[in-house]
């Protein structure tokens, strides 16, 4: 019994998440759009190579006013995104940011931006963050 | 199991099947069969309406006559199924070749608040420029919609700009006498797009 708060205090202090370690950003693209396109999508593969869970809390960029992680999805014929919080990678697992699913919404582009052009996002996970290039293609690489 | 008895069986298993058959055949009459959507089996009329089309330019339904339309209902502020489902009507006008003087494309925004007229336009001429952008007040989309069976509803984001908008994801079908013709629903796949459009169009003239 002695060693129960001993065993409490440890569950709870140990942390559940490693920061931005082991994150992998890859195949980071931007779909082409009109040059006065409003937001542009960010479709990656996120992959988690740590032996713990990671959380991606927010994505920035200098590029872009605001970037937000949205869900896209179809509901009885009903094109729906929703902003989501976050993002959860589980311990050597993978998120994949595509068409038609999970997805970087880049709002208010600072300048146009036309194939071949790339941009830098920051991930962040709580005080970590990595920073990945992402380039604009016509189709996915 | 006796003989007879599977013999009944397989009798009445067909008879069902003749059934289905049969009712598939009752239902559809004269219908032309889609790969990627359905027509309606009598084209229902439009009401009158009044958008605007490029430079605030009236556009009311005597625009719709004489020619197909293909109406996309969508918004700019929209970076993943908009872009692409235009990308893709890009390649379905591309792939309708001769057969795309009959028809024309239209990309009408549910977000007027945002896409003006000629924001709305420039966005969708980079996608063609025999594109037609028409947005509207919301009383008039809202009416239009009711007729054209297309809904949308403004959903709040994390910043009063950043609202996104819930919209129906079907291409509408307007014949040329500015009836409803019918709905192309997704996943859209490019050639049958093309195929249905021709036969369609083909199948009315």
């Amino acid at each position: 019994m002695r060693l129960m708060p001993a065993l409490l205090c440890c569950a709870l202090a140990a942390p559940a998440y490693a920061g931005c370690k082991g994150l992998k950003v890859e195949d980071a693209w931007i779909p082409q759009a009109p040059p006065v396109a409003p937001v542009l999508a960010g479709y990656a593969r996120l992959r988690n190579d740590a032996g713990k869970p990671l959380h991606i809390d927010a994505v920035s960029g200098a590029d872009f006013g605001r970037v937000e992680l949205h869900q896209m999805s179809m509901e009885n014929g009903m094109m729906q995104m929703r902003p989501l919080k976050g993002l959860d990678l589980p311990a050597h697992g993978s998120v994949i940011l595509a068409d038609g699913g999970k997805h970087l919404m880049l709002m208010d582009p600072r300048h146009p931006f036309k194939a071949g052009d790339s941009t830098t996002l920051t991930f962040s996970c709580g005080k970590d963050s990595l920073r990945a290039g992402f380039v604009v293609r016509e189709a996915a690489p | 199991m006796s003989n007879r008895t599977l013999s009944y069986g397989l009798l009445a298993a067909f008879a069902v099947l003749l059934g289905i058959v049969a009712g598939m055949v009752v239902l559809r009459p004269g219908s032309v069969q889609l790969q990627s959507g359905t027509l309606l089996q009598q084209p229902r009329a439009v009401p009158e309406f009044s958008l605007q089309g490029e430079g605030g330019k009236p556009f009311i339904k005597a625009d719709l006559a004489g020619h197909w339309s293909l109406i996309y209902v969508g918004y700019t502020h929209c970076p993943d199924v908009c872009p692409t489902t235009l990308a893709q009507l890009k390649a379905v006008e591309k792939g309708l070749g001769a057969d795309a003087a009959k028809i024309r494309f239209i990309f009408l925004s549910i977000d007027p608040a945002r896409d003006t007229p000629d924001a709305l336009a420039q966005y969708t001429h980079y996608f063609s420029p025999d594109f037609l952008a028409v947005t509207g007040p919301d009383p008039q989309l809202q009416a239009l919609g009711a007729a054209l069976g297309y809904v949308y509803q403004k959903v709040p984001g994390e910043t009063p700009q950043a609202y996104l908008m819930d919209h129906s994801s079907a291409l509408i079908l307007i014949d040329p006498k500015a009836q409803l013709a019918g709905y192309l629903t997704p996943p859209f796949k490019t050639e049958a797009l093309v195929e249905d459009l021709r036969q369609t169009m083909e199948k009315a003239s």
